[in-house]
């Protein structure tokens, strides 16, 4: 079979496989130029077989794609895998929602400091020893004093305590009755940045759906938005759905936020004006229907803070830990004055009885917070310890008042300690202090061991989708002098063609 | 996980986190070995925590007790120290009532001896009147009264304590629960003497003392004989009373030995919870900056390749 090779299509031939091969080098340019680049997908040049020509033969019919024409550039692709994604940008959800609950509840942990030597359950140890001191020697009025010194100093490091939980809460969540508070929160900081990357998602949709349409791959684009997509669903738990031309929809729960090029609902931090004393979190609602979607934030550093900051039971809060600080106090400064109430003092000028302005330790004032932050010590028996009701009011004793050396109502002040309250679960003030610190820490461990896991596959899928996507710059190298070697020798070829049209033009004469 | 490819960033990245890790874990065992605490926070170990924090609020409270059982057992050997001192005088106006019974001894003997029964009667007042830490232990929970008070035109003794009608017992918490008394009525040791005129009423030690005075003071040596047996008597009391008060001493110190003996494994177990196995940190740390070490050196080796450095 004889074929007729058009006279001048060699230089064609050659002058694509060096423009493919430059391509390719320009790919691997790139390719190296990003190795470090985050969120950066290895291109890729796709190369295909140019059509071939139908080439009439001598004294044979049309023989139909039967001549190469060499080489043709059809894409730049990146390696990337889609489904990947989906799974790590799950992943980091889970793991910045759990390091979140372990950061703030280490911070509550702090706070209370149950094993420091003035931390809460120190000052109460010491409450309950002066006490028991103050038993040995009702009468001495410098260990009187002492008792109310440790009264004070208890309420202290409770209200310290209950303070900075109670600010730290608000900087994670707000404070209902603060509005101010709601805007500078932690949750709200975070839901402006979200918002900031729902438009520029939607913007790169946009962008990315006229490239697609358009005929092209816009592999940098779609890189930008899977490291955007990345960096919210750390924010919070979104799903990604894919559509035509590139374009994709962002979901939260069910609510949709981003469609194609529009940002259908923006998320809005408001303060809860429907709270109670007990400062319920921020509400986050969608812009357009102003439907409150707290319930759907369970992932990510928002749903993260959201439970920390929240009201739930399930598992520690800071408003729980507050909470049963308040609880705690609350108990014993009940049982403390109302064995204040029932003894006897030194009052003589009121026949040891204690009276309207003595009857209480710890005095409560009228108001909507938390008990703990509304307790102050006596003023009165501040100014005159001889008003602590040492004494009990004995039966036996004409009058109740056995003797300035009666102690047995400090005694049973100090015996509060191994008391069993009901209104601590039938638990005593320590064994209750004990058993919640020790539940507190053994939610922050458990959160922090899922932490730690989720970062373990995390860490793993990573490694898997580098991969397939990352530069290994070897290989590069490698393709690098595979296309020079490529490129020199189409420049071989032309220089060969071009000598034999040479000889074919010039030298036959 | 098999990975087929390797991305370089991934071997930097994994270098440096692996770094990272290596030196937290050696900056937390520096923490442990510096501070010498195993646990700082229930957190860190919540099952060890839980036992420490019980642990170390049952030795606060142990140490309070201790506290309470010392104040007790002073007291209490206080007062039996008193009560000895009453016991000699007893015994002293015994051996009086003893020589003057005897109808040979002389007018002028018999007025010595009543002037030395009037000084055991305000020797004894003085005992009564005991006090520690300025508190008159006598005096029940009267501790700003002085129990006793000898008017000594007349010779009476009144008591001014926390009657035996009442509650007199002042005591110390040992336990949870557990009470023990530190003191004795003052008028149960001493009891208490009127006299009116030739008339003498009351009761106890005081009493008796007083009645042998006045028989010595008119001679009748049929009374002084009569009050050998009560002083006798006396006495006997008041030797029961300090039996019962050693009783109490020892049950106080029982109770602290057996408070001691239990803190001594309580510290032990604070101590193996609480404590770092300084052998074994220290050996850990050997390990991990091995470890450390490696990390560091891999990295340098991996920096260093390239194919790069192969290609002219």
């Amino acid at each position: 079979m004889g074929i007729s090779v058009p006279g001048f299509m060699s230089y064609f031939t050659a002058h694509r496989s060096i423009l493919a091969s430059q391509a390719a080098m320009q790919v691997v340019n790139t390719n190296i130029s990003n190795a470090n680049t985050v969120g950066y997908s290895r291109q890729r040049l796709e190369i295909q077989t140019a059509n071939a020509l139908d080439a009439p033969g001598v004294g044979n019919n049309v023989a139909n794609g039967v001549l190469g024409q060499g080489v043709q550039v059809v894409d730049v692709t990146r390696s990337h895998d889609r489904f990947q994604d989906a799974q790590i940008r799950t992943q980091h959800g889970l793991y910045e929602n759990q390091a979140t609950i372990t950061d703030y509840l280490e911070r509550t942990e702090g706070i209370v400091s149950p094993l420091s030597s003035n931390g809460i359950n120190a000052s109460m140890q010491k409450f309950f020893d002066a006490a028991h001191q103050l038993s040995l020697h009702a009468d001495d009025l410098a260990i009187r004093t002492n008792y109310i010194k440790s009264a004070q100093n208890m309420l202290n490091t409770f209200q310290q305590a209950a303070n900075q939980l109670q600010d730290l809460r608000t900087s994670l969540v707000g404070k209902s009755g603060d509005s101010g508070s709601y805007d500078t929160s932690q949750t709200a900081l975070l839901v402006n940045d979200v918002n900031t990357k729902l438009d520029n998602v939607a913007a790169l949709n946009s962008q990315i759906a006229n490239v697609t349409a358009s005929g092209g791959t816009p592999n940098d684009l779609l890189d930008k938005r899977d490291v955007l997509l990345e960096e919210l669903s750390k924010e919070m738990n979104i799903s990604v759905t894919y559509k035509d031309n590139n374009q994709i929809d962002v979901k939260l729960g069910s609510n949709i936020l981003v469609r194609s090029g529009n940002v259908v609902n923006s998320l809005n931090a408001v303060e809860n004006t429907g709270g109670d004393a007990d400062d319920n979190p921020v509400l986050i609602q969608l812009s357009s229907t102003s439907t409150t979607v707290n319930s759907d934030l369970t992932g990510g550093k928002i749903g993260g803070l959201l439970v920390v900051g929240g009201n739930g039971t399930t598992t520690s809060t800071i408003r729980g830990v507050l909470g049963q600080l308040n609880t705690l106090f609350t108990q014993i400064a009940t049982e403390i004055n109302s064995l204040q109430a029932a003894g006897q003092n030194l009052d003589t000028a009121n026949n040891n009885n204690p009276v309207a302005t003595s009857n209480t330790v710890f005095d409560l004032s009228v108001g909507t917070t938390l008990s703990v932050f509304r307790y102050s010590v006596n003023s009165n028996i501040v100014a005159d310890p001889s008003l602590v009701s040492a004494a009990i009011t004995d039966s036996t004793v004409t009058g109740g008042f056995a003797g300035v050396g009666d102690g047995r109502n400090a005694t049973l002040m100090g015996e509060i300690a191994n008391k069993t309250i009901a209104g601590l679960g039938n638990l005593s003030p320590t064994s209750y202090f004990n058993s919640k610190v020790s539940i507190l820490g053994s939610n922050i461990s458990a959160a922090r061991d899922s932490a730690e896991n989720y970062q373990t596959v995390l860490e793993q899928m990573d490694g898997r989708r580098l991969a397939i996507q990352g530069v290994n710059v070897e290989e590069e190298m490698v393709d690098l002098m595979k296309y020079q070697r490529a490129f020199e020798a189409s420049a071989k070829v032309l220089n060969t063609m071009d000598k034999v049209f040479d000889l074919l033009i010039n030298r036959l004469v | 996980m098999t990975i087929s490819r390797v991305a370089n960033s991934q071997l930097y990245d994994r270098g440096v986190s692996n770094i990272q890790n290596n030196l937290s874990f050696i900056a937390d065992l520096q923490n442990k070995i510096a501070s010498g605490r195993r646990i700082e926070k229930p957190s860190e170990d919540p099952v060890g925590a839980t036992q420490l924090l019980g642990l170390l609020s049952e030795d606060t409270q142990s140490e309070q007790y201790i506290k309470n059982i010392e104040e007790g057992l002073s007291e209490i050997s206080l007062t039996d120290n008193a009560l000895g001192t009453v016991g000699d005088i007893a015994q002293r106006a015994r051996e009086l009532a003893v020589r003057a019974s005897n109808a040979a001894v002389s007018q002028s003997q018999l007025s010595g001896f009543s002037s030395e029964v009037e000084g055991l009667i305000s020797q004894l007042v003085s005992a009564g009147n005991t006090t520690y830490g300025g508190r008159y232990i006598f005096s029940g929970f009267k501790t700003d009264t002085a129990p006793f008070s000898l008017n000594t035109t007349t010779g009476t003794v009144t008591f001014s304590g926390s009657p035996t009608t009442e509650n007199y017992e002042r005591t110390v918490q040992t336990a949870k629960g557990t009470k023990i008394a530190i003191n004795v009525n003052g008028e149960d040791v001493l009891g208490n003497v009127t006299v009116s005129g030739s008339t003498v009423t009351g009761s106890g030690l005081l009493y008796n003392l007083t009645v042998l005075k006045k028989a010595m003071d008119s001679a009748d040596y049929t009374t002084v004989r009569s009050s050998i047996d009560q002083i006798q008597g006396s006495l006997q009391d008041i030797l029961e009373k300090q039996s019962d008060l050693a009783g109490r001493y020892n049950e106080l110190e029982m109770t602290k030995n057996r408070i001691e003996d239990r803190r001594v494994l309580q510290t032990q177990s604070i101590a193996t919870l609480q404590n770092v196995d300084l052998p074994k940190a220290i050996s850990d740390l050997n390990f991990q900056q091995n470890i450390y070490e490696g990390s560091l050196s891999i990295l340098q080796r991996i920096l260093n390749t390239s194919l790069v450095n192969f290609l002219q």
